[in-house]
């Protein structure tokens, strides 16, 4: 993965419980430097390591701290200065979420080496959405869980994410957007 | 609707969303329809005169008009929206009979962005570039800030080192070249200059620093090196190079000092280390012995350091504070030392070589044998006799001396053990050089005294006057006397004679040095500083014994100021053991 996707598992340590932690993380999985280039690709495993080497530190299981991530992830790079993209993605959470291929695409041209997902977004009545998403990367479906739950902050819209689990092709994973009240949204932790 | 079934016009649409059709008909410009995301974007276009909203910038500025427009057809034209002056880059085609058509995207650069321009990634057609511009805009943004974080972090890297290469690099008290930077140094300037250049180097070791130490405690002593070494530095050139070997030795490198002016240097850094010390525990006086080595920068930096060493120890044999030039003839004396010490070593190791001579202890009224004290003899495989001045020194040296005490005690008292036989209430005098005394003295003697089965109150151990300036010392002294064993203060009068060591250890008598004692028959002073010591011992119940008397007249001077014990060559030398035993009973001894 490029690095920024680490670089925002170190802001999220960084916030978390400081310096100190992340460079033990570092140590413990035997990198050489703390820090990383955005532009250049790493191995996936660094990341993976990463996940896992936090769960320990924080005591979270590796699903909450990618659910944790994936929410982080738009605060990230909101301030990381792809703002602007995310504007230019849509204006609302549907259209954002249609538009992540589009935007993907385009940005593939300047990361080449990226392995993007895919989403898709399609009506299953009463306002609610289904999100189909696709990625040839195994166990990342909690992270799209926060990152829904991040991408509804920013929108300030109300949904409660439902993780319905494996797509039946095996592919990727599925979800479901409920509108929900901001009662539901505070249980949920969205709000 | 598949592609291939949609009409020109919806294609047009989906595939430029930010076209522009004009109508020419009737000689003012007018837009007849205009894509979505630009009729969005720039909003009212429809139906408009072309020459209220828009102006041709470029590639040449004028207003729109069917002619313009027309002139326009196959260039690549900036057109701006008036309104807004926002602006669109594209084509003109000719569309139908009166018609022509824009067909382009928004004017953007790599500072725009698309957000602040009130546009989405949907306005765009998939082919459309312009998106990926500002992307990619973005995304060199954040290679360049790659770069700059890189940047900063090598030059961090870099000042850590540089941090770390003079912590590594230098003494952590002083602040001057350690070890490691003097080899370095070294190194380099053999690298600069070649093998067969010539440097000098000064070796200074602070006189009696473990007396600062022992005096008034390590902090104080730390104080004085940080003083001195401040000194050294201020003495020498920034081009040559001072160090810290380690404890109280320091040398400075010079760097093309001439050999004829380096003893004037030397001096003049000697005088600086000289001056009187104030540290937050009052004044305190300093002397240094230097020696002054000249080497060739094709010797390693050890040997050249042991040869300065060498000057240095040689100088302070003669005294503190000096300063001695390395000579070869020095080399070949360290080299004959060298294997002294190993001989040293291997004569301790095997047993054999050492034995307790013994010089006998008489009444000085009688002349009456009561006691021996046991000298150390070394009896070497092919030097034959060595003299004990140089062989304790070389033990002293290598820290043997202790195993060299222990050796002579054993075997003087297994002679002790026989000779009581014959002469009960004989006493055995043993030397213990205070370099030897420490906690475990006291055990290691009474465990010597356990095995020979000799009684404690039989032997006397004698401590040089010297080794009483310490305080701190009492406690091992205080052990050994509580074996049971008599001590002595040897050479009294030599050292830091003292009211003050008599009271605080517990000392059963001393031995007048025979400096004084050869004196006294014919040297009125003399006399007067034995018999004031020999009155001043008797009121503090301490046994005196003179040394050193050779003559009659010394002797009968002796007894008359009341003296009860001598020792000398009237008497006799010191004799070996079977030599020894024959003289046990005899009065009126004399030497042959």
């Amino acid at each position: 993965m490029y690095g920024m996707v680490n670089r925002g598992i170190r802001d999220l340590v960084l916030a978390e419980c400081g310096a100190e932690a992340w460079d033990g993380i570092c140590e413990r999985i035997g990198l050489s430097s703390t820090d990383f280039n955005d532009s250049t690709n790493y191995d996936d495993a660094v990341t993976y390591d990463l996940v896992g080497e936090v769960s320990n530190e924080l005591g979270w299981t590796p699903e909450d701290v990618l659910i944790a991530f994936g929410r982080h992830w738009v605060l990230f790079t909101g301030r990381e200065g792809w703002g602007g993209l995310f504007d230019m993605a849509g204006d609302d959470m549907r259209t954002f979420v249609e538009g992540l291929d589009a935007l993907h695409a385009r940005v593939q041209a300047s990361m080449p080496r990226s392995r993007m997902p895919s989403f898709a977004v399609s009506d299953a009545g009463d306002g609610v959405l289904d999100v189909e998403y696709r990625s040839d990367r195994p166990g990342l479906g909690p992270m799209v869980v926060g990152l829904l739950g991040g991408l509804a902050e920013h929108f300030e819209e109300s949904w409660t994410v439902e993780h319905l689990g494996r797509l039946d092709d095996g592919q990727g994973e599925h979800f479901r957007l409920h509108p929900s009240p901001v009662q539901d949204r505070v249980d949920a932790g969205i709000a | 609707m598949p592609a291939s079934l949609e009409s020109p016009e919806a294609l047009i649409a989906r595939l430029f969303p930010f076209f522009l059709l004009f109508d020419l008909s009737d000689g003012d410009p007018r837009i007849e329809n205009a894509g979505d995301s630009v009729n969005e974007w720039l909003a009212g276009l429809v139906d408009r005169s072309a020459v209220d909203l828009f102006a041709i910038v470029r590639p040449h500025k004028r207003i729109v008009s069917t002619e313009a427009l027309y002139a326009s057809v196959g260039e690549v034209v900036f057109l701006e929206h008036i309104p807004t002056r926002r602006r669109l880059r594209g084509g003109i085609l000719t569309w139908g009979t009166d018609r022509l058509m824009f067909v382009g995207s928004p004017l953007v650069t790599a500072e725009d962005k698309l957000e602040n321009l009130e546009l989405r990634l949907s306005d765009f057609a998939p082919h459309d570039a312009t998106a990926d511009i500002v992307i990619m805009a973005q995304f060199a943004k954040l290679q360049v800030r790659d770069i700059e974080r890189q940047q900063l972090s090598i030059a961090q890297l870099a000042e850590d080192r540089a941090e770390l290469d003079q912590t590594a690099s230098t003494d952590p008290l002083t602040l001057l070249a350690n070890r490691r930077a003097l080899w370095a140094g070294w190194a380099s300037v053999r690298r600069s200059r070649g093998e067969d250049a010539t440097q000098t180097l000064l070796y200074i070791d602070v006189d009696g620093f473990k007396q600062i130490n022992d005096e008034h405690g390590h902090h104080i002593g730390d104080e004085v090196l940080k003083i001195l070494a401040e000194r050294m530095r201020l003495g020498v050139k920034d081009r040559d190079m001072v160090g810290r070997l380690g404890g109280d030795e320091f040398v400075v490198l010079f760097d093309r000092l001439r050999p004829d002016r380096a003893a004037e240097v030397a001096n003049r850094i000697q005088a600086l280390l000289t001056a009187p010390v104030e540290t937050s525990a009052g004044v305190v006086e300093i002397s240094a012995s230097m020696g002054l080595a000249h080497v060739q920068l094709g010797q390693e930096l050890d040997e050249a350091i042991r040869d300065a060493d060498t000057a240095m120890y040689r100088g302070r044999q003669r005294g503190r504070g000096s300063l001695t030039v390395f000579d070869p003839v020095m080399g070949k004396e360290r080299e004959e030392r060298r294997a002294l010490t190993h001989d040293l070593r291997a004569a301790l190791d095997s047993g054999e070589g050492f034995v307790p001579w013994f010089h006998p202890i008489v009444d000085v009224g009688t002349g009456t044998v009561m006691g021996f004290e046991a000298l150390a003899r070394w009896f070497h495989p092919t030097r034959g006799l060595v003299r004990p001045d140089i062989f304790i020194g070389v033990a002293e040296g290598a820290g043997l001396v202790d195993r060299l005490d222990g050796t002579i005690l054993k075997q003087a008292l297994a002679c002790q053990s026989r000779w009581q036989e014959i002469q009960p209430g004989l006493t055995l005098h043993a030397n213990l050089s205070g370099r030897s005394l420490s906690r475990a003295t006291a055990p290691s003697i009474a465990a010597a005294l356990d095995a020979a089965g000799v009684n404690a109150r039989d032997v006397v151990i004698e401590v040089t006057e010297s080794w009483f300036i310490d305080q701190h010392r009492v406690e091992i002294l205080q052990a050994i006397a509580d074996i049971g064993v008599g001590l002595q203060l040897d050479d009294f009068g030599t050292g830091y004679s003292s009211m003050t060591h008599l009271q605080a250890f517990p000392i059963d008598g001393l031995k007048i040095d025979r400096s004084f004692v050869s004196g006294i028959a014919d040297n009125e002073r003399d006399r007067s500083l034995v018999e004031a010591t020999i009155s001043m011992a008797r009121s503090l119940h301490l046994d005196v014994v003179a040394e050193g008397v050779e003559t009659e007249a010394v002797a009968e001077s002796l007894n008359a100021m009341g003296c009860q014990w001598a020792q000398g060559y009237l008497y006799s030398r010191p004799v070996p053991a079977d030599e020894a035993a024959a003289l046990l009973g005899r009065s009126g001894l004399r030497s042959d």
